[in-house]
């Protein structure tokens, strides 16, 4: 015999054990232990009896057997006894819910006379949500038409989703089952093509199967949803009602019936015939019947009628013992066979009366809507007869009876909370849970377990959760237990109910006219009945324009049994809930289809499960996790330390060895492709073969795809091949670091199919979302080009999941910013970023190199975007799979900081990152692989382990200034409403700057002044003057390089979080934001900042340097005579300067490290074509670093002058092309012209008749009158090629003399973007007007008027545009 | 003389030992056998749960065998390389050594004899660790 008090909380069960054990009964309890130890294989779901070749087992433990006879795998065999567990729940409630629905249909038809209409309302208001007409019917026939509706769900062969589903759910929820296959389009099929699938020789893939489980899960809950609906039409919506509870509401002196089950059909009618009856009742003795209840049956009749609760599933059998049940009548589900021999050692009479629930030593009285008061009848009879046979000697009723406040169901608690908030119940709910009067709502649900303390897991959990001022609702045996137990009462709330949640409970409860208040739990109804908790949350998310998945709500079943609850807990997952369960489910067998129903569930529906045994600790989960979400809904208080799945980083994780590290990283590869190859299959189905597949703003079609396999993906229909071909890379049955890394590539193309697949015929995904990017365009990608091949930016760092606390993570972004890296952030890192006060602006960061691209598969945007780099500046060929990888290995430098607990994808997705070279570190305990997955637990060394790891130069030294400092805020803007302080451009403020070259004794180095006051003293939001002063003294220095110092304050003082500059000389418009101020920044740190990076940048040349900023007007007033001077001087210097003026070009090979052929010459009259270096600059540089990028190149052997070849620079092309060009001329594009790295900042083209160009700038994202975007046209452009016809350059080149003078380049202008023309306008009139071309600019055609070749000619001969007249380009090849 | 070891880490209390030791004893050729000839074997170990660890039953063939001294008749030998048996012949079902075992390894068949783990001799492994499917068991050498 096993010891009663630790097998249920339940305070009847000790007596009755006693009578049991007299009696020589065993109990659930006792079976349990003569079952111990139960079978290992069974347990975690290893045993597959599918065929008759089996039984197969697999072994648990990683040894042989690891394969069924027919080759199923771990993963294949628990995933098929899984699901079909789940289908054969769906078949319970959803036939439950059809057997009510034809005795709803036999009433429209006039064959059920038992039974009435009795929510004539609600058959109203279901039939409109149905799409019937209701207008002019009488409810009978509403009735058959709403049931007939309901059958559609049972039959539909077509794909629409079924009406009971799609009444209930938000559109997002409805795209999301939709997209992912698993919307129900029928019940039944769905259950069908559960047991189709898992048969032997059919699915063996674990998501697919398991994504299967979920629609036959989801039809469960559209079976539920109908069920509730056509019960409350039939037998009435609940109402509030008080009723009592537990073993002690059974009556000595009357007739006791005891309803078993879960279907109200019959014993509602046993109700009614009760009271028709009583006088024979009384007859026999009895005072009259007493109903009471068990399981779900119980809640039903409690919920209309208020029939008493005798009790849950687990003391069914010691109910009987009680010596007084007199019958004992059942209908189906959780009826335990045990019930008949139980019987037939007492007095109680055993009936059955489902033709699917027999239980031999019953008498079975098949029961039929036609005729039930005819059965009910004869029950009562048999009952009444019992009676007469019983002991009284042996009567014992336990004194255990609670008061139970029940009632609730949907209608009845929107109808209590609309009274406290006249415009709706959930405004009120909404408005509740966002100011933490209620931190979020709980669904305890679920059954008895005997592996679990009875009862007390259920109380336990609800009453940690309601301490912690979370609303429970409760459904099921849940309810029964908190009903037996008296905390459905105001008393229990009182008692347990946290401080705000006590209040709430109490005014809503008094306004509703309840006494003492809502009880401490709101019984929502029987198990069919979770569809009313999911159609509340429905509303609720609809209200809070949330999704579910977003919600804070939890559910919990403490002591799962069913195979219903598998059902009930996959579709609360499905639909966005995390949800606890108390045992195990037969899965821990595979560690696949754990890590999918643990972790992968809440990527990709957000609910999850938690499987925990401690009720206590459980509660903790999802205490922590109702947290969690509120911390991401921005409602909450921090979630510091607090992971999505409930856990805390104090929660001790087992050290990762390699071996397993290889094995999540294998098993991540699995999960993400089949996955990936799910969602295809079905995006297809949906969109066709031939549906537009395009990331936005690129000319590399689907990255990854392009650059690893050379193809150019567009439509739907390429991708399945690809796919396939990927995942037949994973090995499974090798787990090295090798085939680990091997299978990133598979995640790697999964990953970006999934993300591709939303942007199926131009969508964009991300548009709306508040904080994530999504894919990053090209433009950002050559924007920042420049940055990383001069080592501005040495590097990438991509933050992965959650860091232990917002601020630590701060000092990891800061530094990172600090030493100038471009940072990519994913997960939850990029809410804690926000918290941490870092500022992304409204671009999601992509302005200041800090993206955040969103979660999941979306991290794969990261990736994508550093494997352009290869095909956009290093010219690698798509599909050349060896030269990506080498170039990848290199650079751009990126590692992977993973921070938080690991998982499957993530750890996949790094592995995906090592296959092109890049590392990972993380701040988990785990057995490192050097060199490649290391361990850095001290947040203060992790930017430094990145650097040594991938050996990063830095060039961005400290710059002491109170805020952060890097090429990361070049970008920003300060915008009028964030500005502190402005002082020139829009102020009309004296506001300039000056670069002067002095003797040594003129400069005192460090000296650093600041004349007049500083921003403590100035109003926020006004304007100053100010001016900013470096003088310099270098024994290298020269007077022709000030200007270049000069131009350089300009990137200097942007580089500074909040400090926005833009111009130059006395065209200088400076701002502050308020958030740098607020940071201690001001005027005094120009001076730290320009002597720190004057010195960084030009130490060279300039030994020593001072800088003045003045702020005092009449100061500022005496340096304006000599800075006026200078600009004048260095104007006419610069008139001078012409390619012809000189004997020297210098090369360009800075961006070598990205584009290694790629060189660029540059002369007076040709600038750099990324825009940023220029002659002068070049001149600088050579002195400053001798061996540097910047080389001279004679100008020796004329061979054309026009056309820009000399003997000379032809000579320096090949050599720093490394041979790979061998003749170059500077002013031409027909012929051999200048090759392109990817950086430049416009692109010139011939037009397609060949008579002119067209030039387009990279922020220009629209279409080009030559029909390819900046995007496309820049993918054949980049990498250091020559492409006669293309050029890429920088902007000022335009108005160049040497513009493309070998080809009149200039009077060939036809078409610009309208922005870039409105820019350049003041320059392009003048160069007009040198050449002789009146109104040159009006014949410039831009997007506004032409867009396609033939608009563009027109307008050229309309307009007579100047390169008509001209020689045809290809004269020029 | 060749022994069993038990690795309680590997067991996963599928009972395979028991039901292949209870077959091998009884004179059905399979487990279906066992129910259509109506035979009740028994198995000579038992798999339980001790503090939440599997733990096998079975005789430890202990160098003083307080059942050999505790039958009556003899029955139970004890042989210089350290194996014991019951000679079923001999043995006449008095039970004395059921109560003598401080393990729990000695049962009593239907027909009034003792039995205990023989080690199979007659095959080349042990039945229980030839069925074990995760080589929880594992047949060892072991000096007397």
């Amino acid at each position: 015999m096993v010891d009663i008090e630790e097998k249920t909380s339940d305070p009847v069960a000790k007596e009755l054990m006693e009578i049991a054990k007299e009696k020589g009964l065993d109990t659930l309890w006792d079976r349990l232990d003569k079952q111990s130890p139960q079978c290992g294989f069974g347990d975690t779901g290893l045993c597959c009896r599918i065929c008759l070749q089996g039984p197969c087992r697999i072994n648990p433990h990683g040894g042989e057997p690891n394969k069924g006879v027919c080759g199923a795998r771990d993963y294949t065999i628990v995933a098929r006894n899984l699901i079909r567990m789940a289908a054969a729940g769906c078949a319970a409630h959803s036939d439950h819910g059809r057997h009510i629905a034809h005795a709803l249909h036999a009433v429209g038809e006039g064959h059920a006379p038992a039974y009435g209409i009795k929510d004539v309302e609600k058959l109203i208001r279901v039939a409109g949500e149905v799409g019937i007409d209701t207008d002019g019917k009488d409810p009978l026939e509403l009735a058959r038409l709403v049931v007939e509706k309901g059958f559609d769900d049972f039959s539909r062969q077509t794909n629409e989703a079924c009406n009971w589903f799609k009444k209930m759910m938000p559109d997002s929820m409805i795209e999301l089952a939709d997209s992912h296959n698993v919307l129900p389009t029928n019940i039944d099929r769905g259950i069908c093509e559960v047991m189709h699938r898992t048969t032997m020789g059919c699915d063996a893939d674990p998501v697919p199967l398991i994504f299967g489980g979920l629609k036959a899960a989801l039809g469960d809950l559209t079976g539920e949803n109908f069920s509730t609906e056509v019960s409350d039409i039939l037998f009435g919506t609940p109402k509030l009602i008080e009723s009592v509870a537990n073993l002690g509401s059974l009556k000595e002196d009357h007739i006791n019936i005891c309803v078993h089950g879960h279907n109200p059909v019959l014993s509602e009618i046993i109700c009614d015939m009760a009271e028709d009856m009583k006088s024979e009742a009384e007859a026999a003795g009895a005072k009259g019947f007493n109903i009471v209840g068990i399981c779900c049956t119980a809640n039903e009749l409690l919920m209309r009628r208020g029939i008493p609760i005798a009790t849950n599933y687990m003391i069914q059998e010691l109910a009987i013992a009680t010596g007084v049940i007199d019958s004992m009548v059942v209908d189906y589900q959780c009826i335990a066979p045990s019930q008949g021999w139980w019987s037939q050692c007492f007095h109680t009479q055993m009936i059955s009366t489902q033709e699917i629930t027999r239980i031999p030593g019953d008498m079975h009285i098949e029961f039929h809507e036609e005729h039930a008061e005819e059965c009910a009848r004869d029950i009562l009879n048999v009952s009444i007869d019992a009676f007469k046979n019983r002991d009284p000697s042996i009567v014992h009723i336990p004194k255990v009876k609670n008061k139970v406040v029940a009632g609730f169901s949907l209608e009845e608690v929107e109808r209590i909370f609309s009274l406290m908030n006249p415009v709706g119940p959930y405004d009120y709910i909404a408005e509740k849970i966002n100011d933490g009067t209620i931190k979020g709502i709980a669904l305890l649900a679920g059954c008895n377990n005997a592996k679990v303390k009875h009862d007390f897991a259920h109380n336990t959990v609800a009453i940690e959760l309601a301490k912690k001022n979370v609303l429970v609702l409760a459904t099921g045996c849940a309810a029964q237990s908190y009903a037996k137990h008296g905390l459905l009462t105001p008393e229990a709330a009182e008692k347990y109910a946290g401080d705000s949640l006590k209040g709430f409970l109490k005014e809503v409860g008094e306004r509703a006219g309840i006494e003492g208040g809502l009880p401490l739990i709101i019984h929502m109804g029987s198990c069919v009945d979770n569809s009313r908790v999911q159609n509340l949350v429905s509303k609720l998310a609809q209200k809070m324009n949330l999704k579910i998945s977003e919600l804070p709500i939890v559910g919990s079943a403490p002591e799962a049994m069913s195979e219903k609850a598998v059902a009930i807990g996959s579709w609360l997952v499905t639909t966005g809930w995390p949800t606890h369960v108390g045992v195990n489910a037969y899965h821990k067998g595979s560690p696949i289809v754990t890590e999918i129903a643990e972790v992968t569930a809440h990527d990709v529906y957000g609910g999850f499960f938690v499987f925990e045994q401690d009720p206590i600790e459980a509660a903790r989960k999802l205490n922590n996790i109702i947290k969690y979400r509120r911390w991401r809904l921005e409602i909450g208080d921090d979630s510091e330390g607090i992971y999505w799945d409930g856990t805390t980083r104090e929660d001790e994780r087992p050290k990762l060895t390699q071996e397993q590290i290889f094995n999540k990283g294998i098993d991540g590869a699995v999960i993400a492709t089949g996955y990936a190859e799910y969602l295809l299959n079905r995006a297809i189905t949906r969109f066709g073969r031939n549906a537009r597949i395009e990331y936005p703003g690129t000319g590399y079609y689907l990255p990854c795809v392009m650059a690893w396999y050379g193809v150019r993906v567009e439509t739907l229909g390429q991708l399945p091949i690809i796919l396939g071909k990927v995942r037949g890379k994973i090995n499974e049955d090798e787990r090295t670091l090798e085939t680990a890394i091997a299978s990133g590539e598979a995640t790697m193309i999964a990953a970006e199919i999934v993300e591709a697949i939303k942007y199926i015929d131009g969508k964009d995904p991300y548009e709306d979302h508040p904080n994530y990017s999504g894919f990053v365009s090209d433009v950002v990608l050559r924007e920042l080009g420049i940055g990383f091949v001069d080592d501005t930016i040495p590097g990438a760092i991509v933050l992965v999941g959650k860091a232990k606390d917002s601020q630590a993570l701060k000092k990891v972004v800061r530094d990172a910013q600090n030493k100038g890296m471009l940072i990519i952030a994913t997960f939850d890192i990029i809410q804690q970023i926000k918290e941490a006060g870092i500022q992304v602006g409204d671009k999601k960061g992509l302005d200041r190199m800090l993206f955040c691209v969103g979660e999941f598969t979306q991290a794969i945007h990261g990736l994508s975007f550093a494997i352009r780099a290869a095909m956009v500046f290093g010219g690698k060929e798509p599909g050349d799979r060896k030269g990506i990888y080498e170039y990848m290995a290199k650079r751009p430098k990126v590692v992977v900081i993973q921070l938080g607990p690991l998982d499957d994808i993530k750890i996949a997705a790094e592995f995906a990152v090592l296959f092109h070279g890049s590392p990972t570190i993380t701040d988990q305990d785990i057995e490192e692989i050097p060199g490649k997955y290391v361990m850095q637990k001290d947040y203060d060394q992790i930017i430094s382990t990145a650097i040594e790891i991938r050996d990063m130069v830095i060039k961005m030294g400290d710059v002491d200034v109170p805020v952060a400092y890097g090429p990361a805020f070049e970008g920003e803007t300060v915008r009028r409403g964030g500005m502190a302080i402005e002082a020139g451009g829009a102020s009309k403020t004296l506001c300039f700057e000056l670069c002067k070259m002095r003797e040594a004794d003129q400069v005192e180095d460090g000296k650093i002044q600041l004349i007049g006051p500083d921003l403590d003293e100035m109003e926020e939001g006004a304007s100053t003057t100010l001016g900013m002063f470096v003088e310099v003294y270098g024994k290298k220095m020269q007077e022709d390089f000030e200007p270049v110092l000069e131009r350089r304050i300009h990137q200097f003082i942007n580089f500074a979080e909040g400090g926005w500059h833009t111009g130059q000389r006395n065209l200088v418009w400076i701002r502050l934001s308020k958030a740098s101020v607020k940071e201690g920044f001001c005027f005094k740190h120009f001076g730290t900042i320009l002597y720190t990076m004057m010195h960084q940048e030009f130490g060279a040349i300039v030994n020593r340097v001072q800088v003045t900023i003045i702020t005092d007007p009449v100061e500022l007033e005496k340096w304006k005579e000599e800075a006026w001077r200078s600009y004048e001087e260095r104007d006419l210097k610069m008139a001078d300067l012409t390619d012809e003026a000189v004997d020297t070009f210098y090369t360009c090979s800075l961006c070598q490290s990205f584009a290694p052929d790629h060189i660029c010459i540059i002369s007076p009259e040709r600038l750099g074509l990324c825009g940023a270096v220029n002659w002068m600059d070049c001149k600088a540089s050579k002195e400053i670093a001798p061996t540097g990028p910047n080389q001279p190149v004679p100008k020796t052997g004329v061979i054309d002058e026009r056309i820009g070849q000399w003997e000379g620079v032809n000579q320096a092309v090949r050599e720093y092309s490394h041979g790979k060009i061998e003749i170059f001329n500077q002013y031409s594009l027909m012929k051999y012209p200048m090759t392109s790295c990817g950086c430049f900042e416009c692109i010139v083209a011939m037009t397609a008749d060949a008579q002119g160009f067209i030039v387009v700038n990279r922020e220009y994202g629209g279409m080009t009158p030559i029909g390819m975007k900046f995007t496309t046209l820049a993918g054949s452009v980049g990498g250091g090629k020559q492409t006669p016809g293309f050029l890429g350059i920088g902007r000022k080149f335009i108005v160049s003399p040497k513009f493309i003078r070998a080809e009149d380049g200039f009077k060939r202008l036809m078409w610009m973007p309208k922005q870039l023309k409105e820019d350049m306008r003041e320059l392009m009139e003048k160069r007009a007007k040198e050449l002789g071309i009146p109104n040159f600019l009006d014949k410039i055609a831009d997007e506004t008027n032409v867009t396609d070749p033939a608009q563009l000619m027109e307008w050229c001969i309309e307009v007579g545009h100047p390169a008509m007249a001209l020689p045809n380009l290809m004269e020029f090849m | 003389m060749r022994q069993v070891r038990f690795n309680a880490k590997l067991c996963v209390t599928c009972h395979s030992c028991e039901n292949a030791c209870a077959l091998v004893h009884s004179e059905a050729s399979s487990t279906s056998e066992i129910s259509q000839l109506g035979l009740n074997p028994i198995s000579r170990i038992t798999i339980i749960e001790k503090k939440g660890r599997p733990k096998m039953i079975r005789c430890v063939f202990c160098k003083k065998p307080k059942c050999v001294d505790a039958c009556p008749e003899n029955a139970i030998i004890q042989q210089d390389d350290g194996y014991v048996y019951i000679d079923a012949k001999i043995c006449d079902g008095c039970g004395n050594c059921i109560a003598a075992c401080p393990f729990d390894a000695i049962q009593m068949t239907k027909e009034g004899k003792s039995v205990k783990c023989d080690l199979c001799l007659d095959y080349e492994t042990p039945v229980c660790v030839s069925q074990c499917p995760t080589d929880a068991l594992l047949l060892i050498e072991k000096d007397a």
